[in-house]
């Protein structure tokens, strides 16, 4: 059974940076598996809402910056204007018009 | 500010007369750009560290303009070409800016970080009309050129195999540096430019820019653009066309702040003509004739051995005493039998003359570093590709093209070629 996004999201947010660092590219991993052709439109969907949770959320900012970057992986145009309304975010903004640039083009 | 897509509408372009001074400014001068300055013709130098600013102004005669921010040193009207040697993540925005202002330009390999940026770097210096080096002086090296002599008229027969083998990337410390502001003399916004912010990290810069997959991308980015350009070269596949499989794996450290692999396995497989094409990361040095890295390239008829492909290169006995029959293939190298390095500068300047495509002209650099760029991108992925050069793009996965390009932070765009 997978481990899911948001309990990773947690261990990469730790002070633990060996967890951290593995934490952060297992997330990875999974989104780019769910990408993969042939993947499932479920997992893909799952593994979304986990990182719009992320997102949300008051996780650290490079934890969430990792979410932003893998929603441009995971996400579709349709997922443009869930990020658009976070896209004031000063800390998150340049993150986000990065990813929707990857949303727009890649649809 | 000045808009940086803006430079094509405010110079024109000046070719320069066998007499006439050629004059240069200079980006990126800490590593490998500090050896490209020209003291009596330099104008500008721009580095985002003073340290290195100071450190280079004290090599020019005269008193150039300083500066951390190159777009500065592109308006100037008096520069007529410019050098690069930047972190790789701003070679080819800058290589663009720089084509768009009318200057002609050598830039550090490798050539670029992704496949749009390298269609956007040969698109503006066609656009343009520019002369462009990639950095890449195997193509000026003696060395390479015996093995391009030995290979090219036949010695090896049909080559179907080249085996590369590299030491790992340097990310066996373990560590994950002490992030925090950056000390004075950096400028750190001007550092990261196009690429996701991060803080500060002693352990990232400079040299070590390298062992990170947004700004660097390991060896095989690094030195795979030597190595492979000798390859494609000598085995005369600067234009190969046809889809290329790529597999990667690699293990990193877990303990340290680098993303980029320690190991990697990569096995290129080309189908027309077929070869195939491996990096093993480590890998073993051929005991006849040892190095820390090199290719064997393995033919039907004989192998050979050839070692570096950067300043330093060289290959075996056979190849270096071989001289080529009349009528036979035989590698350009400009006459001046200096430092390759040097030799491959040189090229670059009779070129901005007669106005001549380089040795390793940008479209060159692009063809080889598409090898590599998409080496990484299988290893990101964990999963075999197949690139189609024609399209420019992987076949049958959405999101392997999606990483054909890497967005840039703001206000960077390469929009404008």
């Amino acid at each position: 059974m997978r481990e899911t996004l948001l309990s990773l999201a947690d261990t990469m947010s730790g002070s633990d940076l060996i967890k951290a660092k593995a934490a952060k590219a297992i997330m990875a991993q999974q989104v780019h598996a769910a990408c993969a052709p042939g993947g499932s439109a479920k997992l893909r969907a799952e593994l979304l809402r986990e990182l719009m949770t992320i997102l949300a959320s008051k996780r650290p900012r490079l934890v969430r910056a990792h979410a932003i970057e893998l929603i441009g992986f995971l996400g579709s145009k349709s997922d443009d204007k869930a990020l658009a309304r976070l896209a004031a975010d000063p800390e998150l903004k340049d993150n986000i018009k990065m990813a929707r640039e990857r949303l727009r083009r890649g649809s | 500010m000045k808009r940086v897509d803006s430079f094509a509408t405010i110079f024109p372009q000046n070719p320069k007369g066998a007499n006439e001074k050629i004059v240069y400014g200079h980006i990126g001068v800490g590593g490998m750009g500090s050896s490209h300055i020209v003291p009596d013709s330099c104008a500008a130098i721009c580095d985002v560290d003073a340290n290195h600013l100071k450190n280079a102004a004290a090599k020019v005669k005269g008193s150039p303009f300083l500066t951390d921010d190159y777009r500065r040193l592109l308006e100037r009207k008096d520069i007529d070409a410019v050098t690069i040697g930047t972190p790789d993540h701003w070679h080819a925005l800058m290589t663009v800016h720089a084509c768009q202002a009318g200057k002609d330009v050598y830039s550090e390999k490798p050539t670029c970080k992704t496949i749009e940026e390298g269609r956007a770097m040969i698109e503006a210096a066609r656009r343009y009309k520019r002369v462009v080096q990639i950095g890449s002086q195997g193509r000026s090296n003696p060395g390479a050129a015996m093995a391009y002599d030995y290979i090219r008229n036949g010695q090896l027969g049909t080559v179907k195999d080249v085996t590369v083998w590299h030491p790992n990337n340097f990310v066996e410390k373990n560590s994950f540096g002490k992030e925090g502001p950056p000390p004075p003399e950096l400028n750190w916004e001007m550092w990261l430019g196009p690429i996701a912010w991060r803080p500060y990290n002693p352990d990232i810069v400079h040299f070590n820019f390298r062992w990170l997959m947004d700004s660097g991308g390991g060896f095989i980015r690094d030195r795979g653009n030597h190595v492979l350009s000798v390859v494609m070269w000598c085995l005369n596949q600067d234009a190969w066309d046809s889809p290329v499989t790529v597999e990667a794996m690699g293990k990193t450290n877990p303990n340290s702040v680098y993303d980029a692999p320690l190991t990697m396995q990569v096995k290129w497989e080309f189908s027309n003509p077929k070869w195939t094409m491996t990096w093993d990361q480590p890998g073993v040095a051929p005991e006849r004739f040892e190095g820390p890295w090199g290719a064997l390239y393995k033919g039907d008829k004989d192998d050979l051995i050839v070692l570096g492909g950067d300043g330093g290169c060289t290959t075996e006995e056979k190849a270096r005493f071989y001289k080529p029959p009349a009528g036979g293939i035989k590698a350009f190298m400009e006459p001046e039998d200096t430092d390759p390095t040097e030799r491959h500068r040189r090229n670059w300047r009779r070129c901005i003359r007669t106005r001549e495509k380089p040795v390793m002209d940008v479209e060159i650099g692009v063809k080889v570093i598409v090898l590599p760029i998409i080496a990484n991108i299988a290893y990101v992925l964990g999963r075999k590709l197949t690139y189609d050069p024609k399209k420019w793009k992987f076949i049958g996965d959405d999101e392997a093209n999606k990483l054909l390009y890497e967005p840039y932070r703001a206000p960077w765009s390469l929009k404008g070629v």
